[in-house]
This record gives structure tokens, C-alpha cells and sequence, in this order.
């Protein structure tokens, strides 16, 4: 029986159409593939640079509590603190304040779906990371906000004001030097990702900038 | 005029006079007083005013003498490390107090709220990590400088204590007279 003619063009035609449709869906997995690795990288990147910020600002006010606490121990063994006046003066309550860090780079993941695209070790050490800084501002909080009840005393009880101030101090000093620790850990991990995906890591965590020039308002 | 309607014009004349001479000697009085008490009050006014701004830093920073150029530079927040790498700590006194109004017209050239609108931009643009430390008493500024490596602070000269670390700003310490922070 001889074949009709049309039968072979149909065949032709098909597998094109076929071949076609494959590759449309092809291009676009790639595309989306694309997509989701620009994704993660720039969450990434945003991850990597609020990291550092808030590296830098627990370097910029670690050395002030530290001294703060060594000025503390001072003022609570001479016992002259008797009034709020001098537990003013000598202490400030606005110098016993956490420093403010970020977590926009977190939200903004997490409301994106970026971690989505990142594997499990990089979000396990970003979740970690985050979830000891919220410990560490609910923490300072709480605790700022009994030395602020404590440095309203009557004359005469100010042992107790400095003692808790104290006490605050230390927790403090230790949270952050744990923090900062946990950044140094997030960055390398962050490090070694975004290097594995040939992006180039600005590495300015411990560079020291070189003195400017004036530029004065 | 009858010696009577006299007797009495003289008499209201003679009140009057003795009236305007004890107004007169009761000015002359606190007149005399004003003149003597201006001037004492002016001159303790003065010997407060013109007591220089010390800058003291940490005994441990490797610095003895800083242009006002590069004081500026630090205090604006434009220079944050030591020569030696060090981080530069900036405490500044708390508002109300003397030597911070010298401060600002002298070094930052700034009322309060441009002052605070100033750190609040460099933070946001994150030129910064942190604004100036804020001290509320020479004593805590002087106990605070002593212990933070790094640190910088300005106090009256006469709030320095013996083992203070004071800088010579353009070559000058707080007692020469041309000492530009006065």
C-alpha cells in the first residue's frame, strides 16, 4: 500500500512543532534557572554587606562598653554614687544602649524567597546568625530596661543602680563579643559561596581606611 | 500774694527739694553700687569664658600634637583611625555644658540640630558605623578616656587631671595665649 504523500510532511511537521515546544521549555528553565542563581547571589551579597555593617558597628561600640564597665567597677568600689544626679554623671544612660543592628537583608529574603535558592548550609548559618542577633536586642532590651528602673532610687540607694548597671554591662559586653564572633563565621561561609559562584567579594571587614582628605561641611 | 498762700508755696518748694534731693542721693546710691558690681561680675563672666578646651586622648595613642586641620578631620568623623591603626573612640560631652559650645562653634562650626542632623546623615549613608559617644561629666569623660584605647574627648583645662594625655593643637597647649580653642 502506498503511503500518502501528506503523511511524511505531518511526520516533519511534528517533530518540529515537538523540537520547538522542547526548546521554548527549555530556554525557559534556563531562564528561570538564571533568574533564581541572580537571585541568591544578590541576596547573598546584601547578606554579606549588612553583616559587615553590623560587624562594624559592634567594633565601634564594644571598646565604649568596655570602658564603661571598667569605669563601673571603679565607681561601685568607692561607693560615691548616693544620688540619681551622680549616677548621671558618672554613668549616663544613654551610653548603656545596645548598638542598632540590621536585618533588612533577612526580611527581604525571606519575603522574596531567595533562601529558597541558597543550600541548606548557607541558610542554616543565616538563620543562626539572625536568630542570636534577636536574642542579643530582646536581651539588651529587657535588660536596659531594668537598669533604667533601677536607676530611679531614692538617695541613698545607689549601690543598687550601679550594681545593676553593672551586671547589664556584662552581659552585654559578653553578647556582643559572641555576636561578633558569629558574623565572622556567616561572612566566611558567605565568602567561600560567593567566590565558588566567581562573584568577587569586596573584603572590607578588616581593612583599615586610609586617612582622607578634609572635607568638611 | 498774702503771706499765707507764701508760707505754703515755699513750703511745697522745700518738700519738693528735699523729696528730689533723697531721689537724687538713692540714685547716686545705686548708681555707685552698679558701677562697683558690673565690673566684678564681667570679669568672673570673663575668667570663665575665656578658660581654654583641652583635648585629651587615651595615654596609649601614639599622638602628641594635632593641626586644627586634622582635629577638624577627626572630630567630624572624616578621619576614624589613629596613624598607629588604631580606632579613633569620640566622646563629647553632653549639651549644656561650656566647653561643648566651644566645641561646636570652634571645631564643628554647628548649632545643636545641624550638629545632630550631621552624625544622623553620615550614618546613613553608612560613612560611619557610630555617632560620638556622649559623656555627662568631666569626670566621666577624663575616667572614660583613660580606659578606652583610642579615645579623644575634650574637657576645660582645668577639669585635667595629672596623668591626662593633652594634645598641643597647631603647636600650642591650653595655657598658651594664642590657643585656638579658648
Amino acid at each position: 500500500m502506498r503511503k500518502p504523500a501528506w503523511l511524511a510532511e505531518v511526520i516533519v511537521q511534528s517533530i518540529a512543532v515537538t523540537v520547538s515546544i522542547l526548546l521554548a521549555l527549555w530556554v525557559d528553565q534556563w531562564k528561570q534557572q538564571r533568574a533564581a542563581r541572580d537571585l541568591a547571589i544578590l541576596s547573598m551579597s546584601n547578606f554579606a554587606t549588612e553583616i559587615r555593617q553590623n560587624e562594624a558597628r559592634l567594633d565601634d561600640v564594644l571598646p565604649y562598653h568596655e570602658g564603661l564597665r571598667s569605669m563601673l567597677k571603679q565607681v561601685e568600689s568607692s561607693h560615691s554614687i548616693h544620688t540619681q544626679a551622680q549616677f548621671q554623671d558618672a554613668v549616663g544612660i544613654d551610653g548603656l544602649r545596645p548598638p542598632s543592628l540590621l536585618q533588612t537583608a533577612w526580611q527581604t529574603a525571606v519575603a522574596t524567597g531567595a533562601l529558597t535558592h541558597l543550600d541548606y548550609e548557607t541558610v542554616a548559618a543565616l538563620s543562626l546568625t539572625y536568630t542570636l542577633q534577636d536574642q542579643f536586642r530582646e536581651d539588651s532590651r529587657t535588660g536596659f530596661q531594668s537598669v533604667m528602673q533601677a536607676s530611679d532610687f531614692k538617695p541613698g540607694e545607689g549601690e543598687m543602680a550601679v550594681h545593676s548597671a553593672d551586671n547589664y554591662l556584662r552581659e552585654v559586653v559578653t553578647s556582643e563579643n559572641d555576636l561578633r564572633a558569629t558574623y565572622a563565621q556567616a561572612e566566611e561561609v558567605l565568602g567561600k559561596k560567593l567566590k565558588g559562584m566567581n562573584v568577587p567579594v569586596a573584603d572590607t571587614t578588616h581593612a583599615v581606611p586610609q586617612p582622607q582628605p578634609t572635607t568638611g561641611p | 500774694m498774702t503771706s499765707l498762700r507764701k508760707r505754703n508755696c515755699i513750703a511745697r518748694i522745700l518738700q519738693a527739694r528735699t523729696l528730689h534731693r533723697g531721689i537724687r542721693r538713692l540714685l547716686q546710691a545705686v548708681f555707685c553700687a552698679a558701677i562697683f558690681c558690673i565690673p566684678t561680675h564681667f570679669a568672673a563672666a570673663q575668667s570663665s569664658a575665656r578658660q581654654p578646651v583641652a583635648i585629651v586622648v587615651n595615654p596609649k595613642t601614639n599622638v602628641t600634637d594635632l593641626s586644627f586641620a586634622d582635629l577638624r578631620r577627626i572630630f567630624l568623623g572624616q578621619q576614624q583611625f589613629w596613624p598607629d591603626r588604631s580606632k579613633v573612640t569620640l566622646l563629647v560631652r553632653a549639651p549644656v555644658a561650656r566647653e561643648r559650645a566651644v566645641v561646636l562653634d570652634e571645631i564643628y562650626r554647628m548649632d545643636e540640630d545641624q550638629f545632630r542632623q550631621y552624625w544622623i546623615g553620615k550614618m546613613f549613608r553608612a560613612e560611619i558605623a557610630g555617632g560620638p559617644k556622649i559623656v555627662y561629666s568631666s569626670d566621666m569623660a577624663m575616667n572614660l578616656v583613660d580606659v578606652i584605647p583610642g579615645s579623644i574627648t575634650f574637657v576645660l583645662a582645668s577639669a585635667v587631671t595629672g596623668n591626662s594625655k593633652v594634645l598641643r593643637i597647631d603647636g600650642k597647649l591650653p595655657s598658651d595665649p594664642r590657643y585656638p580653642l579658648k
